[in-house]
C-alpha cells in the first residue's frame, strides 16, 4: 500500500484530519452524548419556563424569548466549546506517553489544537448544528440582534473555543507538578460553567460574582458570543468584547508557551 | 573504556540525572504525615555518564533495571534535560532544539505505540509521513521496503488495536524508519515477542545498521538482541558506566571463568588429585571435577592462560579430546545483573 497520487498534507492540516477520523470512530458514543445533551437542554429550558410562567415579568434584560434563546444557545455553544484536551495532555504526561508526540518534528501545542478541532467537529459541532437547527424550527428561538450581530457571534464563537482550548490544555499541563489533575480539573469545570455564564447568564449573578465572572477567561468562551447575539453588548460593544476574547487568547497562549518550556523540564517519565 | 571519539555522531559529556521523589511513610497515617508535611528526596539515576558514538555503530546499552539505561536514552531523544553535564546529537541540543533533532533520530520505545490507537496502520503512516514531510516518493519507496523486510502487507488496513504485540512492534519499527533518520533508538524493541517476530526484527534492524549505514542505539535485556545488532556494549550499573567497549572487549575483561574439559582415553582413578599437583602453581586454585572419562578445569583466564593450563594437563593424563568453553557475555551479564560483577581493571593474563 502506498500514496501514489495522495498528495501530502501540510502536518497540522493531517492532525486535524487525524482527530477528525478518531472521533468517528467513536461515532457510537458521539451520537448518544447528542441525545443526552439535548435532553438536559431541553430540562433547563422548561425549569426556567415554570418560573417564568408563574411571573412573566423580564428578568435582568431577559424576557422569556431571550432567556430560552440564551439558555439554548449557552448549551449549543458550550457543547461546541467542549475539548477533552486537558484529559488528553494529564493521560500522556502521566502515563508515559508523551514521548511519543515529543519525538515528532510538531508543536506540541498546535498538534493538541489541530487534534482538538477535529474531535469537536464530530462531537461538538454536528451536535451543536442539530441543536441550534431544530430549536430555531421547533421553539421559535430569537433571531440575531443584526446581520452584523449574527457575523461576529460566529466569530465570537469561533475566538471562544481558542480561549477554551488554551484553558484545557493549561489544566493538562498542570499535571506535571500535580501528578494528577483530576480534583483541580472537575473545579475547574463546575467553576468554568458557571462563570462562562453556560448555567444563567452573568448579569444574574450577584455583584461581587459578576466582579469575578468579568475578571475570568471563562465569560470570554459562553458569555460574549450570546451577548453579541442578543444584542446585550452595550459596554464596550462587540467589537470591544471580541477585543477582549483577543486579548485572552494572546496572554493564555503566551502563558501557555512558558509553562510548556518550565512543564518540559519537569517531565519525569518513568519506566521504558 | 573508550570515550571521546573524533567526528561524534551523539556526544555524552558527564551527563548527570537527579530526580526529586516524595519520601513517604506508609499507610494512611504516611499518606496524611505527607499531605501536611511533605519529604522529598533526590534519586540520582544517572551519574557523570560520558561517551560518544560515531555514525554507522550499533550500540548496547545493557544493565539491570533503575541502571539508567532508559533515563539516557530519554535525553538522547530530548524528551528530558539533564540536570547537568550535556549531550549533543550532530551537535545539537536535542532538548532545545527538538524539533530539528525529531528529524534525524528515530525512536521505538517497546512498551509504547506512536500509531494511532484507532486507525488503521497505513492511516498512522501517513498521517507520520504527513508530519516529517517526507517527500512522496521517497514516502513510498521507504514504505516499500519495509512492508517487504517486516512482511507488513496484511497489516497495513487493520487498526493499531486489533494488532499483536509482535505485529504492532513491526509496524511500529516501520513508522520510526518512514523518515528515514540517521540515528535509531530502541528502548527494549523486542520485549514479550516471540522467537520467531525477535529474529525477523533483529535482522531488519542489523540490516538497517549494515546496508544503509543507521546508527543504532539499543537497549534490551535480551542477550540475543545485543549479539545479532551490536558490535559495542556500554554496560551501565546504578547511573554509571561500568564498561564501554566491544563486544570481545568485554568478554576478555570481565570473563573470570574459563572451563576446559579433557576426555581421557582411560579411566585414571587419581585423576583430580593429578591435575591438582599438575596446576598447583595456578593462581587463584582452579575448580577441578571428574565425571567418568572427563576431567573438568575451572580456572580463572586473567591470571592464566588457556594454552598454558592445557599443556600441563595434557603432560599429566592420557588425554584424548579436549574442548574449551569460550567466554560467555551472558554470564557475564547476569553477574552484572545480580550484583556479583567484579568490576575494575582486569590484571593481565600471564
Amino acid at each position: 500500500m502506498t500514496t501514489a497520487g495522495i498528495a501530502r498534507r501540510p502536518k497540522y492540516v493531517a492532525l486535524f484530519s487525524m482527530g477528525l477520523s478518531d472521533a468517528l470512530a467513536y461515532r457510537t458514543s458521539a451520537a448518544i452524548s447528542w441525545v443526552i445533551n439535548g435532553w438536559s437542554v431541553l430540562i433547563v429550558v422548561y425549569v426556567w419556563y415554570s418560573l417564568f410562567a408563574q411571573d412573566g415579568a423580564p428578568v435582568a434584560q431577559f424576557d422569556w424569548q431571550a432567556m430560552k434563546t440564551y439558555l439554548i444557545l449557552a448549551h449549543a455553544v458550550n457543547w461546541f466549546m467542549q475539548s477533552d484536551v486537558s484529559w488528553i495532555v494529564a493521560d500522556a504526561v502521566q502515563n508515559g506517553n508523551i514521548v511519543t508526540d515529543l519525538t515528532r518534528p510538531a508543536d506540541y501545542m498546535l498538534s493538541k489544537f489541530s487534534q482538538a478541532i477535529g474531535g469537536s467537529l464530530v462531537n461538538g459541532t454536528i451536535g451543536t448544528v442539530i441543536l441550534f437547527g431544530s430549536s430555531i424550527i421547533f421553539l421559535h428561538l430569537q433571531a440575531p440582534a443584526s446581520p452584523a450581530a449574527a457575523g461576529l457571534f460566529i466569530l465570537a464563537c469561533v475566538l471562544g473555543y481558542g480561549v477554551n482550548f488554551l484553558i484545557s490544555y493549561l489544566m493538562g499541563l498542570s499535571t506535571c507538578w500535580l501528578t494528577n489533575n483530576q480534583g483541580l480539573s472537575w473545579v475547574l469545570w463546575y467553576a468554568g460553567r458557571i462563570l462562562a455564564g453556560t448555567v444563567i447568564p452573568i448579569s444574574l449573578f450577584p455583584g461581587w460574582l459578576q466582579t469575578v465572572a468579568w475578571a475570568s477567561p471563562f465569560q470570554a468562551t459562553v458569555s460574549t458570543p450570546l451577548l453579541i447575539y442578543l444584542g446585550h453588548d452595550q459596554q464596550g460593544g462587540a467589537l470591544g468584547l471580541i477585543g477582549v476574547q483577543v486579548a485572552w487568547i494572546i496572554g493564555l497562549g503566551a502563558f501557555s508557551r512558558w509553562l510548556y518550556a518550565r512543564a518540559m523540564r519537569r517531565l519525569e517519565i518513568q519506566g521504558g | 573504556m573508550r570515550c571521546c571519539i573524533s567526528q561524534a555522531q551523539i556526544e555524552a559529556r558527564a551527563l548527570t540525572k537527579t530526580f526529586r521523589v516524595p519520601k513517604r511513610g506508609s499507610g494512611v497515617t504516611g499518606a496524611i504525615q505527607h499531605l501536611f508535611a511533605p519529604v522529598y528526596e533526590d534519586k540520582r539515576a544517572l551519574d557523570q555518564v560520558t561517551f560518544d558514538i560515531a555514525s554507522g555503530e550499533a550500540v548496547a546499552c545493557v544493565g539491570p533495571n533503575g541502571a539508567g539505561k532508559s533515563t539516557t536514552v530519554k535525553l538522547m531523544v530530548g524528551i528530558t534535560m539533564p540536570t547537568s553535564g550535556s549531550v549533543r546529537i550532530e551537535g545539537l541540543d536535542p532538548h532545545k532544539e527538538r524539533i530539528t533533532n525529531s528529524r534525524k533520530i528515530g525512536v521505538v520505545f517497546g512498551q509504547r505505540s506512536q500509531l494511532w490507537w484507532d486507525l488503521p496502520v497505513a492511516e498512522s503512516l501517513r498521517l507520520l509521513g504527513d508530519i516529517y514531510e517526507i517527500p512522496p516518493d521517497r514516502y513510498d519507496q521507504t514504505l516499500k521496503t519495509c512492508t517487504e523486510l517486516l512482511e507488513l502487507g496484511p497489516l497495513l488496513g487493520q487498526a493499531s488495536r486489533s494488532l499483536s504485540l509482535g505485529q504492532r512492534m513491526r509496524c511500529d519499527i516501520a513508522a520510526s524508519l518512514l523518515h528515514s533518520p540517521r540515528i535509531l533508538f530502541l528502548d527494549e524493541p523486542t520485549i514479550g515477542l516471540d522467537v520467531a517476530v525477535k529474529a525477523r526484527i533483529r535482522q531488519f534492524i542489523s540490516a538497517m545498521n549494515r546496508e544503509r549505514g543507521v546508527t543504532v542505539v539499543l537497549t534490551s535485556h535480551d542477550l540475543q538482541d545485543i549479539e545479532t545488532i551490536c558490535q559495542r556494549i556500554i554496560l551501565m550499573d546504578k547511573g554509571a558506566i561500568v564498561f564501554d567497549g566491544s563486544l570481545l572487549a568485554v568478554k576478555r575483561q570481565f570473563d573470570r571463568s574459563r572451563v576446559v574439559t579433557f576426555r581421557l582415553r582411560e579411566m585414571v582413578p587419581d585423576a583430580a588429585a593429578r591435575v591438582q599437583i599438575a596446576l598447583s602453581e595456578v593462581a587463584p586454585p582452579p575448580v577441578i571435577t571428574v565425571t567418568g572419562y572427563d576431567t573438568v578445569v575451572t580456572f580463572d583466564p586473567s591470571h592464566s592462560s588457556s594454552a598454558a593450563v592445557v599443556a600441563k594437563v595434557m603432560a599429566e593424563l592420557p588425554v584424548e579430546d579436549l574442548k574449551i568453553e569460550e567466554p560467555g557475555i551472558e554470564s557475564i551479564i547476569r553477574q552484572l545483573y545480580d550484583g556479583t560483577l567484579k568490576l575494575g581493571v582486569a590484571e593481565p593474563v600471564t
